[in-house]
């Protein structure tokens, strides 16, 4: 072995903070980058294959009028439907199912555990359920009063992100209260004869504009959704998309970012070399083969931490992708890593480094050796700024804290790239939860109602009691979003639109909502066209308000107004609001929401946020933890002739600490204040993209207390990597500065 | 006495063996003197002065400096008589690069007791003109002049220097000699001179000659030749 080599396990002994602390970042930032790759990709191919296999619809409708021939019809018109029955069975765990009937040619269930169901008493359950709540096959229940045993877990193409309401607050995914069921047409038959029938149709190319005309001529609609604008599909679709953009730049940064801190760190150890390679390079050794010996070392950590890192995401990739499937029904057909994420994780790190160390070692060993030899540190020249600084005002030691930090001015800025990279994950779990929390209050402030109830045609007369409106979808002219249009009574209590400043907005006027206004960058004053959905009639209106509602995109007007657009009576409605439950006909409702549900939901919501947030935290303290502590050992490597030389002039190390030390806070409080703007930045790009083509916008904020809560977690991480600094420090010796010569 | 050491002994372990770098020294040295401790490379001289200004330890016999017992005080005391007592002169000078002439005399002040006027010091070794460059853009004499001045202003009871002329031409040495002579005299502070230059010696009260750890010689010499009649 060449006798440089055997530097390397020595430089690594006596710089083991510096060593493992660079690889740990670097295994950090490659599994953070190939975990979610991963997820990413082997979800997102499960959930085509999933989408292909099960025949997912094109849209589901309800038609006014039986088919005649449906086969004809699906021939004539190149279409694949089907009928399929619902029923909601409330379970004693507080638990609801919607329970289907089995379908054979669209929206075909597929079996994610078990088998299919073959007899009457056997039933399949969803997915989300049966991992969030444990459930084990073979287990009996009883649903609609009858027992069933479960045979097999399955997913629905239609129901990929399975909520129950698919309007207001019910957008909230809550696997511990809803889930899906799936038995036998002649199960249903003898439990729920009287079940909703839903008609799911297939195209040939996804197109849906020419059947929903050919049917509505046919059978006439009373209903339609596009599965595209169908947020129990759109939903999974967009958070999968949304996650996949995250997954492909924020890792990337972080990565970038740890391969920064490394090669400078690494092209500082270098150039602390500097004495060592002088001489080796006056006994003959070339520069080549100078900086093809550096080299080695950072190769080294970059190449242990990315394959760690690579490792560590193949052991990690299964209870990830299994918690992901826990929230969107998605077979998961696909549980490798991939092998371009796990070639970039290998080789990113190694890429950057290597380079940039190369260019360091290389710039150094242009100089001649008696030059390299003469300073046993770095150089001890003042550069121009340093020159230019006359400080005469403040004590002794805060000059020489403003002169230490100015000489350090590259350390420091690594210490702020660090700073930011922490600063910018912890105030993304705070953004996460003040945005939550803003979504959360958006959404009930201004609803007083129980129950939400809609009808399956319009009514005149409301023997059932509530607050009656007209609720009807209308899209975009482009058809790329929808929204429902709602008519309310003028003396409507139950729902009371308010604005920014919480005033009630008089319902005698076009108000939308503020996801509608977001999504369509409408204000007060504008005037647009939207189309209804079921009939395509245009409609242009203009804009007189706007509510704080993020939940929902949406537009309230008079009641009686919209039924004048529709063509309907005055007093026509299609839904009713209660803060009580009402006793409706089951044939008579289409849908029925439930406030409390919805609000259950989002607690249930929020609480898994607060273990990813905390999660986020722990990973965002520990990279700052390994930045700062990479820094201030290299703060004292490169120091310590100056810290010897004060010790034996008698500063103590408390003195020492915020002398040599001390500037980095203004480092720290830098990038942590430039990590908020980035933050809002590309968090606002991020969620403008993932949810425009669905009806609810998140609004981004970031409250003062959260700002303030993730300043005091970034101070005592500082102060935590002070602390193990000040043993570094308390570590040099004092005979350094009597041997040291300098220039 | 201002020093008063009493079979004092440093030793080093070096592999599986050990080494004593100085054996059994008993001295001791009044206030005021100017003392030289001569020897050959490797003799303890170094080892001597580090001992004496507390930045090392005797692993055997006592050390009192200016009433303190060096030999059993704690860090904390360590770095206290350090603070009050000592000022120290390296020979290369170990001036910190970022601060200019000025400041590199204020790391003392900033934490002396009772420090004298840095103008006064500069204008005593000469450097008025200079105090706001930078280490980088003085010669070797100047930067060894901020540092007798950085050790000087703390108005120290003990000034050790450590082959102060060891990397200057022999001009500037005499000149950092006759300054050295100068505190002496002026703050009549005790000054602990280590050389391997003999005709050093000869400007001094005293010199002690060490070899292989062991004071072979200490005799006082009475101050023979000025500063200015060193030859090298």
């Amino acid at each position: 072995m060449s006798p440089l080599l055997k530097r390397i396990p020595r430089t690594v002994r006596s710089n083991q903070w510096l060593v493992y602390g660079s690889i740990t970042l670097v295994m950090l930032a490659c599994m953070l980058y190939v975990s979610l790759n991963t997820l990413i990709v082997d979800i997102g191919q499960s959930r085509s294959r999933f989408e292909r296999e099960s025949q997912i619809e094109s849209a589901t409708f309800l038609p006014q009028k039986p088919f005649a021939a449906l086969s004809t019809f699906e021939r004539d018109h190149g279409l694949t439907i089907e009928r399929r029955r619902e029923v909601d069975a409330a379970l004693d765990n507080g638990l609801t199912l919607r329970v289907f009937e089995q379908t054979m040619r669209v929206d075909i269930p597929a079996i994610t555990a078990g088998r299919d169901v073959q007899a009457d008493d056997e039933m399949l359950l969803g997915q989300t359920v049966a991992t969030v709540l444990k459930v084990p096959l073979g287990t009996r229940m009883t649903l609609l009063g009858r027992s069933f045993t479960v045979v097999g877990f399955a997913a629905v193409p239609d129901y990929m992100y399975p909520i129950r309401t698919t309007d207001d607050a019910g957008i909230i995914l809550d696997p511990k209260a809803f889930g899906i069921a799936v038995i036998t047409p002649a199960a249903m038959d003898s439990c729920a004869p009287e079940a909703l029938a839903t008609w799911h149709v297939r195209t040939i190319n996804g197109v849906t504009a020419t059947a929903r005309q050919a049917l509505d001529e046919t059978v006439g609609l009373t209903y339609w959704q596009d599965i595209t604008t169908n947020p129990r599909y759109t939903l999974a679709t967009v958070k999968l998309e949304g996650a996949a953009s995250v997954s492909t730049s924020m890792p990337l940064v972080i990565l970038l970012l740890a391969s920064l801190l490394l090669a400078a760190a690494q092209g500082r150890m270098v150039r602390m070399q500097r004495a060592q390679l002088g001489t080796l390079k006056a006994l003959g050794y070339s520069t080549r083969e100078l900086v093809l010996h550096e080299l080695a070392l950072p190769a080294v950590i970059a190449l242990s931490g990315s394959v760690l890192g690579v490792l560590s995401s193949i052991l990690t990739m299964r209870p990830i992708l299994n918690f992901m499937v826990s929230y969107f029904s998605v077979p998961l057909y696909v549980a490798t890593v991939p092998w371009r994420a796990a070639i970039v994780g290998i080789v990113a790190p190694v890429f950057f480094t290597v380079p940039a160390v190369a260019l360091v070692a290389a710039r150094l060993l242009g100089q001649t050796p008696v030059k390299l030899m003469q300073t046993t540190t770095l150089s001890t020249r003042p550069g121009l700024l340093e020159r230019s600084l006359h400080l005469t005002r403040g004590s002794f030691q805060n000059r020489f804290a403003v002169r230490a930090a100015i000489r350090g001015l590259t350390r420091l800025t690594l210490l702020m790239l660090g700073a930011m990279l922490a600063g910018y994950l912890l105030l993304f779990g705070g953004a996460m939860r003040d945005s939550m929390d803003m979504l959360v209050r958006g959404a009930f402030q201004d609803t007083r109602y129980n129950y939400t109830y809609v009808l399956t045609a319009p009514r005149l007369k409301n023997p059932w009691g509530g607050e009656a409106l007209t609720s009807v979808p209308f899209t975009t002219t482009d058809g790329q979003l929808t929204f429902q249009v709602t008519g309310l009574s003028a003396t409507s209590t139950l729902l009371v639109p308010r604005d920014s400043t919480g005033q009630a907005i008089p319902i005698d006027r076009v108000i939308i909502t503020r996801a509608l206004a977001q999504k369509l960058d409408l204000q007060p004053g504008d005037t647009w066209t939207m189309q209804q959905s079921v009939t395509g009639q245009e409609v242009t209106l203009t804009v007189d308000a706007v509510a704080e509602m993020y939940t929902t995109a949406a537009v309230i007007m008079p009641q009686t107004r919209l039924n004048s657009i529709l063509g309907t009576p005055p007093s026509s409605f299609n839904a009713l609001l209660s803060t009580t439950s009402l006793q409706i006909p089951a044939q008579d409702v289409l849908m029925t929401m439930s406030t409390a549900q919805s609000r259950a939901a989002f607690d249930s919501a929020v609480e898994p946020l607060w273990v990813t947030l905390g999660s986020v935290a722990v990973i965002a303290v520990f990279i700052a933890l390994l930045a700062l502590s990479i820094v201030t050992t290299l703060t004292v490597e490169e120091e310590r002739v100056t810290i010897s030389l004060l010790k034996v002039l008698g500063y103590r190390a408390e003195e020492l600490n915020r002398m040599v030390l001390g500037s980095g806070i203004v480092a720290v409080a830098t990038g942590f204040v430039l990590s908020i703007p980035l933050l809002l930045t590309s968090l606002g790009r991020l969620l403008a993209t993932t949810t425009s083509g669905i009806s609810f916008s998140l609004p981004i904020r970031l409250s003062p207390l959260s700002i303030l809560f993730c300043a005091v977690i970034m101070l005592a991480t500082y102060l935590l990597s002070l602390r193990a600094a000040r043993r570094k420090v308390l570590g040099v010796q004092m005979a350094i500065s009597l041997k040291a010569a300098r220039e | 006495m201002l020093i008063e050491l009493n079979k004092a002994g440093r030793r080093y372990h070096m592999g599986q063996g050990e080494f004593w770098a100085l054996k059994d020294i008993t001295l001791s040295i009044p206030e005021g003197q100017l003392v030289t401790i001569l020897g050959p490379s490797g003799s303890g001289k170094s080892t001597l002065l580090n001992i004496m200004g507390g930045i090392d330890r005797a692993d055997a016999g006592t050390v009192r400096v200016a009433g303190v017992d060096l030999s059993h005080a704690s860090e904390g005391d360590l770095t206290q008589f350090r603070r009050d007592t000592v000022g120290f002169v390296f020979q290369f000078f170990n001036l910190i690069p970022n601060l200019t002439v000025h400041e590199n005399i204020e790391v003392t002040v900033d934490i002396a007791k009772k420090p004298l006027s840095i103008d006064e010091v500069l204008d005593a070794v000469g450097l008025v003109p200079l105090a706001d460059r930078f280490p980088a853009e003085l010669s070797g004499g100047e930067q060894q002049r901020v540092s007798l001045a950085r050790a000087v202003v703390k108005n120290p009871a003990l000034l050790l220097a450590d082959e102060p002329t060891g990397s200057l031409d022999f001009a500037t040495s005499r000149d950092i000699l006759r300054l050295l002579v100068r505190v002496n005299e002026v703050y009549h502070t005790t000054i602990v001179l280590v050389t391997h230059n003999a005709a050093i010696a000869d400007m001094t009260d005293r010199v002690i000659r060490l070899r292989s750890g062991e004071v072979e010689e200490d005799r006082l010499v009475g101050r023979l030749i000025k500063a200015e009649e060193v030859t090298w």
